[in-house]
């Protein structure tokens, strides 16, 4: 019976040590989630050209966590930062969608430097205008300017694949939102 | 990407040892459970961790909004477990016991929590993780043969004395890790469709 | 070989071969050999000081996953605190970052360290011990994500938070693409291995 007893405060110490970590841990999510979403702003309002003021849409993506409604006379624009990541480097971005899914704009915030793939050359343009029904290009032949994208890169296919799934989600944001 | 396009980029283009750089430099001799158990142990291992991963991440914590808190639940929540069904294979006889006492060491170690979070993390539905998991489980056991071989090798070979054992055989590793430096996501996708 | 109040203490990667596969495949760049390394030295150096006290009010059989739940903490909250402030270098190590929980400096930590301890040596010089042990890992591991980098790309690039972005440009184009590959970190670190055996034999120590 005793060493019964001692046995469950062993086990209550122990869930109070992990219950207490749990919440240092979420605390700590709770302060970096509402810092990036503070930065992310800033980044899409610099692109988008005036200020952002709604509550973005938590999305569950590997390249990108939020998306930020921008309402506006002629429909909803939805901006987002999203994160490259390719053997050939990493890159963050931010990007304005219409409520199609038709990318807008989009603009390299930063990369990883030592590896310059996404930062070559304007080649994000080849993603400009497409979206919605007009598919984005598969491979670095179709683009605008191959030789930026230096020939059938892998990070290319990675951003069309990214951009892609990232318009559909905006669509359906957009149905959503009427 | 189709179910094939998932093997051979989870056990190539994704090796899992050459490419992500999990695990360790194997030892199937010494641990002595020979090829075979390690090779079931590795895929039951990492089908069961990025399973149970896959599950609290995508039906727990991504609805809560907690998903940054996958690794610390899972350790919590799934080693124990994890620990404890190969615990009770090894307490077994013969062929299943090798299993158990292999897989007991792959429980806890980058091989398992990184393929893991590799999985999880990807965007893939559940029997996807499963699959890339059991070809991740597949590609670092197909490595680590092929280094056996080489070290099998070069144990009889003259090689200088500050490179014997451990240095040459991570040599080795970074000469076979060039072999798979053509098969990118792109080249699978060529390969065999989106 | 050196004992008691002056312990050799082998460099954990270059002697002991700790985490040496997750660097040869993330470690490419000053950056993120300087972000992994930080993190493995921290979070060892915090396991090692938390592991007294869990010694203390955890039974043994609740010890190991106590200590795997700290260690886990330790390598998220390190996540998220470099999410925020290098975000780009963050997104890159993509898992490493989380996989500093079981990565083996955290092991090696969690399994009392390389060196043979003395059944008289004090908490303190235990410490000390895991202090070198980390530092030597961390300055290894920036020195090899700065080899690879500078040969590999020919730049040197200082995250945003450490030196404001600082980006030195050492030969145009890619002397040595390989270098910043994996099988470069491989082959890199196994000569960089075998250099240090070299230095060793000559200063007649001894990996215990």
């Amino acid at each position: 019976m005793a060493a019964r007893k001692v046995s469950l405060v062993e086990n209550l110490a122990a869930a109070a040590i992990m219950g207490f970590l749990s919440l240092l841990l979420v605390t700590a999510i709770l302060l970096t989630e509402s810092a990036a979403s503070s930065r992310e702003r800033v980044l899409i309002a610099d692109l988008a050209g005036r200020s952002v003021t709604a509550k973005p849409s938590a999305i569950d993506d590997p390249a990108c966590s939020r998306v930020f409604p921008l309402p506006g006379k002629n429909g909803d624009e939805f901006g987002a930062v999203i994160y490259m990541r390719s053997r050939s480097g990493t890159g963050r971005a931010a990007a304005l969608f219409a409520g199609s899914g038709q990318l807008e704009a989009i603009r390299l915030v930063d990369g990883d430097s030592a590896r310059l793939d996404f930062d070559q050359g304007d080649w994000f343009s080849s993603f400009l205008g497409k979206g919605a029904d007009d598919a984005y290009p598969r491979q670095a032949a179709s683009a605008r300017d191959p030789a930026a994208v230096s020939g059938a890169s892998e990070s290319f296919a990675e951003t069309a694949g990214i951009l892609e799934r990232m318009s559909l989600l905006i669509r359906t944001l957009g149905k959503e939102r009427g | 990407m189709s179910y094939v396009g998932i093997v051979l980029f989870s056990a190539f283009a994704a090796n899992a040892m050459l490419v992500y750089g999990f695990g360790r430099l194997p030892r199937f001799r010494a641990t002595g459970s020979g090829w075979l158990p390690q090779l079931i142990a590795l895929v039951i291992v990492n089908m069961l961790g990025s399973t149970l991963f896959w599950a609290i991440r995508n039906l727990v914590l991504v609805p809560l909004g907690l998903a940054s808190l996958d690794l610390f639940i899972f350790v919590l929540a799934a080693i124990p477990a994890m620990k404890s069904l190969m615990r009770v294979a090894s307490g077994g006889k013969g062929f299943l016991a090798r299993i158990g006492v292999a897989g007991d060491e792959l429980v806890v170690g980058t091989l398992s929590f990184g393929v893991a979070l590799l999985v999880s993390r990807s965007g893939y539905r559940m029997l996807e993780a499963l699959v890339a998991s059991a070809a991740s489980g597949f590609g670092y056991w197909l490595a680590a043969v092929v280094l056996e071989r080489i070290r099998d090798r070069l144990e009889l070979s003259d090689v200088p004395t500050p490179f014997r054992g451990a240095p040459i055989m991570i040599v080795s590793t970074g000469l076979i890790a060039m072999a798979l430096m053509g098969v990118d996501a792109l080249f699978v996708k060529n390969l065999v469709g989106q | 070989m050196k004992t008691g109040k002056d312990p050799f203490v082998p460099n954990p990667i270059l002697g002991g071969l700790v985490g040496v596969f997750p660097l040869a495949a993330a470690a490419y760049s000053l950056a993120n050999g300087l972000v992994l390394g930080l993190g493995a030295a921290l979070c060892s150096i915090a396991l090692a000081s938390l592991m007294p006290a869990l010694r203390a009010i955890a039974p043994d059989r609740l010890r190991a996953p106590l200590s795997l739940g700290i260690s886990a903490a330790l390598a998220l909250l390190y996540s998220d605190l470099i999410a925020l402030v290098a975000p780009v270098t963050g997104i890159g190590l993509g898992v490493y970052l989380p996989l500093l929980a079981v990565n083996s400096m955290s092991m090696h930590i969690l399994r009392g360290g390389h060196t043979p301890l003395l059944k008289e040596d004090s908490a303190t010089s235990r410490m000390i011990i895991v202090l070198r042990e980390a530092m030597g890992f961390f300055l290894v591991a920036l020195l090899i994500g700065a080899v690879r980098e500078a040969a590999g790309f020919g730049t040197l690039v200082f995250p945003a938070v450490f030196a404001n972005g600082a980006r030195l440009v050492l030969t145009k184009g890619a002397p040595l693409l390989l270098l910043a590959s994996p099988a470069g970190g491989f082959i890199l670190i196994g000569c960089s291995v075998a250099l240090y055996r070299v230095i060793l034999r000559k200063a007649a120590r001894r990996i215990p």
